[in-house]
């Protein structure tokens, strides 16, 4: 008839036939240990013996976090900093800069495992300001604000010799091609976009993804997961031929450090003294990051180019309400970055009967007892939190799409060949190529 | 110092190491792909070489020696080839990151030796006010890009958490109109005064008529109105609704329902149900055709090993019809149908998947449906307590109650264990009754919330036999042959009997006697008092595996070859 | 525009920046915490296997830990036997380790002592597991700090499906099952 399986109950007593033989001594053992530890024995299933020979517990080895590095890690942080400012804005010397970044890269990179970085740092910041109990240690708030201070008094040496992901794609930056400048400041909005994204979901509690899509921290450390590799190797190939992908097309740090550069007090420049309009140096640079003099005859008139400011300036609201619109759309989407909502999601598929099984996720959920409704209310919650976020990062977007559109419609007046202060990471590629010397 | 000096020679050997070490790298980057590729097809932890030879060693009772053996060898071999491949990954690992480094210092080397010359205002670059131009373009069309990927994931990413929730206030805000456009409720005088389920109405083994005979022959044909051939065979018991008798068979041929005359015995239709999917492999003491049909008076339900669902009229033609899903279940579907008179309930706890669905009889529309953990092969009980109507259903751990209307879970209690097929009991007031070899029995008291355990038995219990409860006493048959009464308030043994053969049909309680046929198809009609005492046993001359309906003087008893009626 | 005016015009702008980006630090830190390292909570951890395979080092740094002081010192011990052994001794047939991480030895009669070899172990749980279901729950899974790199965001703490993955200060970087246990670092 029926196959029967005899579920194991009972099937694990202590030591079987012995047990009995020893009957008497364990029952006294069984005392001594009720009368000593009967509160801390009653949910344990077997009594902790009492040993005749002698024999003594081992010792757990548990190993202390070495922390012996970090105080290194900020003294070293401001003196690269400060090493990096000296030798961009006084020593004017691409070799020696160069040699700093590999240190960085070794340092920060190889040595320190990439980790905390200041590019990360961003969202714990974040996290700090959202949720008051989440504690930010001091080292992390030195490397979120050293960089960008340095970078409001002297450009962004940061990127330039002290960033290990800036100084790893540093190194492998040997035949870059130039990236047409239209293209460019198209793709310089992606930054932004991750930015945004990384602060929701900081802001909303579904982690740290500028952490999870890290490209060069499992190089560093030798081991990640394989997609983890994968994306960093395409990076490092891509960035033989296009110099910095990470750093331009998606570093979000980066676009705090491009607004403080362009406040910067004191900025790389490329000639010593007066540009001589060679335009030997436009050709050096692989970011697109020097400026060329103001064109001497404009092919429009003057009005024209006044009206279609004009009208971009009245679009930016518009795009910026674009942006709100659109973005509350990403309700569900943006929400199933959160772990709570993808398992809410998973539990009522499962009700609905849409999967064969559970998962991992939901087993665990099932085992924890909690009901269902509960769960749903906090995902629901969750959702309203990501629809009111998602509008704000939709209008984030539009308002970034609308001022670049109107920064490259204003004319600027420049005598000669000027770094860009936002985009330029003060490499030093140009120094040697400018035939004008102190 | 010349910074643009010319070392060909030089920068030619930094380019010959560069390619050496960039072919170096290419090459361990390929091997480490491919490694890693093959080890998520091969686990060597999970190899199942060894999986299979520790099946092989558990299913043996004496352990042998040569197994053992070879589950150390193949341990060995796992354990080294995971170790090896974490070494041989480390190693890789380093190569590459020491290939890179000499390939990039070489390169750099090498552009250091020969330096690009400068080169001034390419003619092909774009002019500032064209490159403009050409931004302005870009960045719009990146925006469109933008906002029609936003709008395609809007509507892409589709929510089952909205949908469930919809439901939900569906079921609490509206239940009146849904109720309006399914089919009319029955009266449950109506249901009563038929067999419409397994074990009568409810599915609880008591009968309402009091009537039937105690006494027949089937040698002689003294009390038997008619005999009749059953085309074919099924585990599954008969239903009766007025004047007529459902039944239903199947096998690897085919899937069938069949009706006959209740007065006379004549086969009035038998009706294919053509199954839309392949028919599963089922165990042989299961068959295809288990589960027992259920009808709502305007309609009967059958349901097969396959999944498959059908409704059809009194007449035999169809109405609806839909398969839930193969079932992954060792035996086959155990679980038998069972109607309020306006839902199908369907118990489908199965392997992978388990859920009790709830269809509008009219129209086969799914009502509700609710998500279970555990499988199963019994049959639900509908009981009417204090509170309302409640669904009650077995499975390997737990009795759980659901509200038959929307399929909200009322209370569940961890109870039960081993493959369960036994439905449960109910004294009509408050208690409810669960038994299961290798569990217990146990008597839960209703309170409105979750039920308290009165009492547990574990001596003797039932295996497929389901148990049945009067106000006062507890009934059990078990596969060994043995009778037990028990005291429903208490769990004190009244009786215990022994008979010679198992019990597969249920006992049924008639007014104040119980019927209860064994395997051997004899059948026992007892008191159903403190005391045992035996009123008759009849022999029916071939193996009963069905529980027999009880109508008004009638007794519907389905053998493996004939359907008996007993009585005038 | 005079060059003087553009000149305190920026250095206002910069200035204000200056303040905003102490304002974020400020408020950021208002909470300042001690260095914090990732630990498993094992109260909440439902051995489901993925500190295996998330940890971004291989293997994991997650290992097994073995509280002595409340183990039963049990001869047949379901963290260490597969539950359909069909003898006690040390053969692979009978090990639950896929890794052969436990070292079982005499100790006397009737007690074994079961020590995890931590350069073998994986981190897998299968043992915790056969500990929680039939024994005192000595075994349990814990990040080792000498190995563990302490990422920023842990990789198996977001894939952890119990939510047992959990920031604890460096001074106390373990949440020991027991505090009788003596311990070395």
């Amino acid at each position: 008839m029926k196959r029967y399986v005899v579920p194991p109950l009972g099937g694990f007593s202590r030591a079987g036939s012995l047990w009995t033989s020893r009957l008497k001594a364990v029952l006294h053992t069984l005392a001594y240990v009720f009368l000593f530890c009967g509160v801390a024995n009653a949910e344990f299933r077997f009594p902790m013996p009492e040993f005749a020979s002698g024999y003594e517990h081992p010792a757990v080895h548990t190993p202390i976090p070495s922390n012996a590095m970090v105080g290194w890690d900020v003294a070293v942080l401001i003196a690269a900093l400060a090493l990096a400012s000296f030798l961009v804005l006084k020593r004017r010397k691409r070799r020696e800069i160069f040699l700093l970044t590999m240190f960085s890269m070794i340092y920060f990179g190889f040595v320190r495992n990439g980790c905390v970085c200041s590019v990360g740092s961003v969202q714990n910041v974040m996290a700090g300001i959202c949720d008051p109990a989440y504690g930010v240690p001091l080292t992390v708030l030195i490397f979120f604000a050293a960089p960008l201070i340095f970078a409001l008094l002297f450009g962004r040496v940061f990127c330039a010799a002290v960033c290990p992901l800036g100084a790893i794609q540093e190194a492998v930056a040997i035949k870059p091609v130039k990236v047409p400048p239209a293209v460019e400041k198209v793709l310089s909005v992606f930054p932004y976009i991750y930015l945004g994204l990384a602060m929701l979901s900081v802001a909303m509690g579904s982690g740290f993804l500028i952490c999870q899509y890290d490209p060069f921290v499992g190089v560093f450390r030798m081991g990640a997961s394989f997609s983890m590799l994968i994306f960093g190797g395409i990076m490092l190939v891509l960035g033989i031929f296009v110099a910095r992908p990470y750093c331009r097309f998606l570093c979000p740090y980066g676009v705090l450090l491009n607004w403080c550069s362009k406040l910067s007090r004191r900025h790389a420049v490329i000639t010593p003294t007066d540009c001589i309009q060679c335009g030997l140096c436009a050709d050096s640079c692989p970011y697109n990051a020097i400026n060329e003099p103001t064109p001497a005859e404009a092919p429009e008139a003057r009005s024209k180019g006044a009206w279609r400011l004009g009208v971009l300036i009245l679009l930016l609201p518009v795009l910026t309400a674009l942006g709100f619109g659109v973005g509350g759309l990403l309700k569900e989407p943006l929400s199933r970055l959160h772990p709570t909502v993808q398992l809410a999601e998973r539990i009522a598929g499962e009700e609905l009967g849409r999967y064969e099984g559970t998962n991992i996720e939901s087993e665990a959920f099932r085992a924890s007892d909690t009901p269902n409704e509960e769960l749903y209310a906090e995902a629901v919650e969750l959702k309203a939190g990501y629809g009111r976020g998602g509008r704000w990062l939709g209008a984030f977007i539009g308002l970034v799409i609308g001022c670049k559109l109107i920064s490259v419609s204003i004319l600027r007046k420049r005598e000669g060949y000027e770094p860009d202060r936002g985009t330029c990471y003060s490499c030093g590629r140009c120094f040697k190529y400018c035939p004008v010397k102190e | 110092m010349n910074e643009f000096k010319q070392r060909p020679v030089l920068g030619l050997i930094a380019q010959s190491v560069a390619l050496v070490a960039a072919l170096l790298v290419l090459v361990v980057s390929v091997l480490l792909i491919a490694d890693h590729v093959r080890l998520l097809q091969m686990d060597p932890l999970n190899d199942p070489t060894l999986l299979e030879l520790r099946d092989q060693l558990a299913n043996t009772t004496d352990g042998s020696e040569a197994v053992v053996e070879q589950i150390r060898t193949y341990d060995f071999y796992a354990r080294r080839a995971f170790f090896g491949n974490q070494e041989q990954r480390r190693a890789g690992g380093a190569l590459l990151l020491v290939g890179a480094l000499v390939c990039f210092a070489a390169l750099k080397l090498s552009k250091h030796w020969k330096p690009r010359l400068p080169t001034v205002g390419k003619p092909d670059t774009p002019s500032h006010w064209e490159m403009n131009n050409l931004f302005r373009q870009l960045m719009a069309g990146t925006a469109v890009f933008l906002v029609a990927l936003s709008l395609f994931l809007a509507f892409a990413v589709q929510s089952d958490l909205a949908m469930v929730l919809e439901q939900s206030v569906e079921q609490a805000e509206m239940p009146a109109p849904h109720v309006a456009q399914a089919s009319l409720p029955v009266p449950a005088e109506e249901l009563k005064s038929n067999w419409p389920a397994l074990r009568g109405p409810g599915g609880l083994g008591v009968a309402h008529f009091t009537s039937a005979p105690v006494s027949w022959d089937v040698e002689s044909g003294d009390g038997v109105l008619w005999k009749s051939e059953i085309p074919v065979f099924g585990f599954n018991s008969p239903i009766v609704w007025g004047n007529r008798v459902f039944m239903s068979g199947a096998d690897e041929e085919g899937q069938e329902v069949f009706c006959f005359d209740a007065d006379t015995g004549e086969e009035l239709w038998l009706k294919t149900i053509v199954s839309t999917v392949e028919l599963p492999e089922v165990s042989e003491d299961t068959g295809h055709a288990a589960p027992t049909m259920a009808t709502d008076g305007t309609r009967v339900f059958a349901i097969f090993a396959s999944g498959e669902l059908a409704a059809l009229d009194l007449d035999g033609n169809l109405v609806w019809q839909k398969n839930l899903g193969v079932p992954e279940n060792p035996y086959g579907m155990g679980s038998s149908l069972l109607s309020d008179g306006q839902r199908l309930f369907v118990q489908y706890d199965h392997e992978e998947l388990q859920k009790v669905m709830a269809f509008d009889c009219a129209t086969g529309k799914p009502a509700w449906q609710t998500a279970r953990h555990h499988i199963s092969w019994s049959t639900p009980a509908l009981i009417e307590t204090e509170a309302g109507p409640q669904l009650i259903l077995n499975d390997e751990e737990n009795v759980t109650a659901y509200d038959p209307a929307t399929g909200k879970q009322l209370w569940t209690v961890t109870c039960l264990g081993g493959e369960v097929a036994p439905s449960p009991a109910f004294n009509g007031k408050d208690i409810v009754f669960v038994a299961n070899e290798y569990a217990q029995a146990s008597a839960l008291k209703l309170n409105g919330g979750t039920p308290e355990i009165l009492w547990q038995y574990d001596e003797y219990l039932p295996e497929i036999s389901s148990p049945v409860a009067g106000s006062n006493l507890f009934f059990i048959s078990t596969s060994a042959g043995d009778m037990i009464c028990l005291d429903a308030a208490t769990g004190d043994v009244k009786w215990e009997q022994e008979f010679d053969d198992g019990f597969s049909s249920s006992p049924v309680l008639v007014g104040d006697r119980i019927y209860s046929i064994d395997l051997g198809g004899i059948v026992y009609i007892m008191e159903a008092t403190d005391e045992y005492k035996e009123i008759a046993r009849i022999e029916m001359g071939e193996a009963v595996y069905a529980t027999p309906a009880f109508m008004d003087n009638r007794i519907y008893i389905r053998g493996e070859e004939y359907l008996y009626c007993i009585g005038k | 525009m005079k060059p003087e005016e553009n000149r305190g015009r920026r250095n206002f702008v910069r200035g204000a920046a200056a303040v905003l980006i102490g304002g974020t630090v400020l408020s950021a830190g208002r909470n300042r915490s001690p260095k914090l390292v990732w630990q498993i909570d094992p109260e909440k951890c439902t051995q489901c296997g993925r500190c295996a395979t998330h940890c971004v080092l291989a293997p994991s740094a997650v290992k097994c830990f073995h509280s002595y002081s409340i183990c039963g010192y049990c001869d047949l011990c379901g963290g260490y036997l597969r539950p359909d052994a069909k003898g006690r001794n040390t053969g692979a047939e009978n090990q639950l380790c896929p890794v052969g991480a436990i070292k079982r030895t005499y100790i006397e009669d009737p007690y074994y002592q079961y020590k995890i070899d931590e350069d073998l172990c994986i981190g897998c749980g299968i043992c915790v597991k056969g500990c929680d279901v039939f024994g005192n729950g000595s075994l349990y899974l814990q990040v080792k700090h000498d190995l563990c790199v302490n990422c920023n965001e842990c990789a198996i703490a977001h894939a952890c499906p119990s939510d047992a993955f959990k920031r604890v200060p460096a001074s106390e970087p373990y949440l020991l099952k027991s505090d009788l246990e003596r311990r070395i670092s």
